[in-house]
């Protein structure tokens, strides 16, 4: 299923999303990330996974309606789909287990997964992204400096 | 039967369990016999009164002057199969609501005057279903567009071609917002432009007790947040902007209103990670109890990316509780933001943080806004005014000379 844009634009940067929105990801919080950052987002393709929820679907199809952004919501698991990513970003609870970062580093794929409430002993990166747990403007400011040429 | 109201009535098609609906039906009745068509299987809600069960128009002739008419027909077979429409965000299809062929039957029983669709997904729609099967002898079509049913689902591919058939087929169409009135536009309505009504009709501000009966907004220390997150709630941003400002929310009590199961879990861990005391806030049947609840509060936080004028809102303004809501509610229409709430977007959860702060630690911002917002709401939400301008709409869409009894 896709919205908005062409959708099919193969040579563009595809950017990894994790949509679930549950006690262990904030979805919702990164979707309203991409509406601050539409304006610097729309050369690329977004691939929203786990985002087969009725309410996630319902926030993606808000989001294209407003902004027009080109957003592939996919079936895959989120760690098929960023194999073929140049940026996978999430928003973790308390831990990112669940997010397959250690395969996109080791493909060198850029993440940005801030932790909400990180348990002690988190990767150095959850306090450097504490603000972006929480307030998608500084997510959005995240997204673009990482995708800036 | 004595005491009966004579004439052919209106016909609400509504949700039974809805305190809403049942406000809005004992707002207008009177003047005409009425009758509610359940769009569910929902519990009728206590505030609706004394009910008369309804399947024929004997039945409605012999209903008591004080009594609402409840459809209650057992579905005959070509009221089985749902219809062939798409259901409200949270259904999976719409075996639970009610079918066009239902209303249709309703309709052909009992001859209405007026068919009143209380909300859109679900009564609106079933009533396209009935409109469709019946043509012109569907009787006036009065449509309330609740809250979210047109600004949000006019969003949603899947229901655009609804909605521009409903908009096609109306009478007329009663916004809570008048943001709506151009969305109606859009989707092909050329009808009259009502004034614009909150659903939940209006409030007796004779039984409220007065902002001077009440603690000052300054002198309170509990913070309210409504706790609906998913396809229009974002209660967990709210969390969120709440976490920003913690450092300056240590003597405050928050608490979260209707608190879904993921943001009530959710909950301990913003309380223990800032130290706050955050819960979820029992759920209370009894409206004054709510009502006292509101008017301890300093500050309501509300975000979500879509709503009407919510209840809640409305509420807050008439207790002196601050609001902080999102713009993509119809705030604006009732309230200056900066001077008397808080509106902003509710993607933007610093913003909303350092609305929180300022309104937790600036005593004159919320002292003065409480007196304003209480007029607000009392020119233009008391039962009785609301209620004479709906019997208005309905007498107006009716046509002079038919059917009504002496109120």
């Amino acid at each position: 299923m896709e919205f908005g844009g062409s959708g099919s634009g193969t040579s563009r940067l595809r950017i990894a999303l994790d949509c679930e929105d549950s006690e262990r990801s904030r979805g919702l919080l990164l979707i309203s990330a991409l509406h601050i950052a539409a304006p610097r987002l729309r050369s690329f393709g977004l691939v929203a996974c786990n985002a087969l929820t009725p309410p996630v679907r319902a926030a993606i199809e808000y989001l294209v309606w407003e902004t027009g952004l080109d957003v592939q919501v996919s079936h895959a698991p989120l760690a098929d789909v960023v194999a073929d990513a140049g940026l996978l970003v999430a928003v973790a609870v308390e831990d990112t287990s669940h997010l397959p970062l250690a395969s996109a580093r080791q493909r060198r794929i850029p993440c940005i997964a801030p932790v909400q409430f990180p348990r002690a002993g988190a990767p150095f990166g959850a306090s450097v992204l504490a603000r972006a747990a929480h307030d998608p403007a500084a997510l959005a400011a995240r997204m673009v400096e990482a995708l800036a040429p | 039967m004595s005491g009966a109201v004579p004439g052919r009535p209106i016909l609400v098609v509504a949700m039974p369990n809805s305190v809403h609906a049942a406000n809005w039906i004992r707002m207008v009745r009177g003047t005409w016999p009425v009758v509610l068509l359940p769009v569910n299987r929902g519990a009728v809600v206590p505030e609706l009164g004394e009910t008369w069960a309804v399947r024929s128009a004997d039945d409605l002739a012999a209903m008591p002057a004080g009594a609402v008419g409840l459809w209650c027909a057992d579905p005959q077979r070509d009221e089985l199969a749902p219809d062939d429409l798409p259901a409200p965000l949270g259904y999976p299809d719409r075996d639970l609501i009610v079918r066009g062929a239902t209303v249709a039957r309703a309709v052909e029983a009992l001859r209405p005057l007026l068919v009143h669709s209380l909300e859109v997904q679900h009564a609106g729609y079933a009533c396209l279903a009935a409109h469709l099967r019946l043509g012109d002898a569907f009787p006036r079509w009065l449509l309330s567009n609740w809250g979210s049913d047109v600004y949000f689902y006019a969003r949603l591919a899947e229901h655009v071609p609804v909605l521009r058939a409903v908009a096609e087929r109306i009478d007329a169409a009663l916004n809570e917002c008048g943001r709506d009135a151009v969305l109606f536009r859009d989707l092909g309505y050329d009808g009259p432009i009502l004034p614009p009504q909150p659903a939940s009709g209006g409030i007796d501000f004779d039984r409220l007790r007065g902002l001077g009966a009440l603690s000052p907004p300054s002198t309170r220390k509990l913070i309210l947040v409504k706790g609906y997150h998913g396809w229009a709630g974002r209660a967990l941003h709210a969390l969120s902007a709440i976490h920003l400002a913690a450092a300056d929310l240590g003597a405050y009590r928050i608490r979260i209103l209707l608190a879904f199961p993921e943001v009530a879990r959710m909950a301990s861990l913003f309380a223990a990670a800032n130290g706050l005391d955050i819960a979820p806030e029992p759920w209370r049947p009894d409206h004054d109890a709510a009502v006292r609840r509101m008017a301890e509060a300093r500050m309501i936080v509300a975000c979500g990316i879509s709503d009407g004028i919510g209840t809640t809102l409305l509420e807050a303004m008439a207790l002196g509780a601050w609001p902080i809501v999102s713009d993509t509610c119809c705030a604006r229409e009732w309230l200056e933001p900066g001077r008397d709430g808080h509106v902003g977007s509710p993607h933007d959860i610093a913003g909303m943080a350092e609305a929180i702060r300022r309104a937790a630690t600036d005593d004159a911002l919320v002292d003065a806004a409480a007196p304003r917002n209480r007029a607000t709401v009392e020119s233009r939400w008391d039962v009785a005014a609301n209620g004479a301008r709906a019997r208005e709409i309905y007498r107006g869409l009716i046509g002079a000379g038919e059917g009504p009894a002496a109120p």
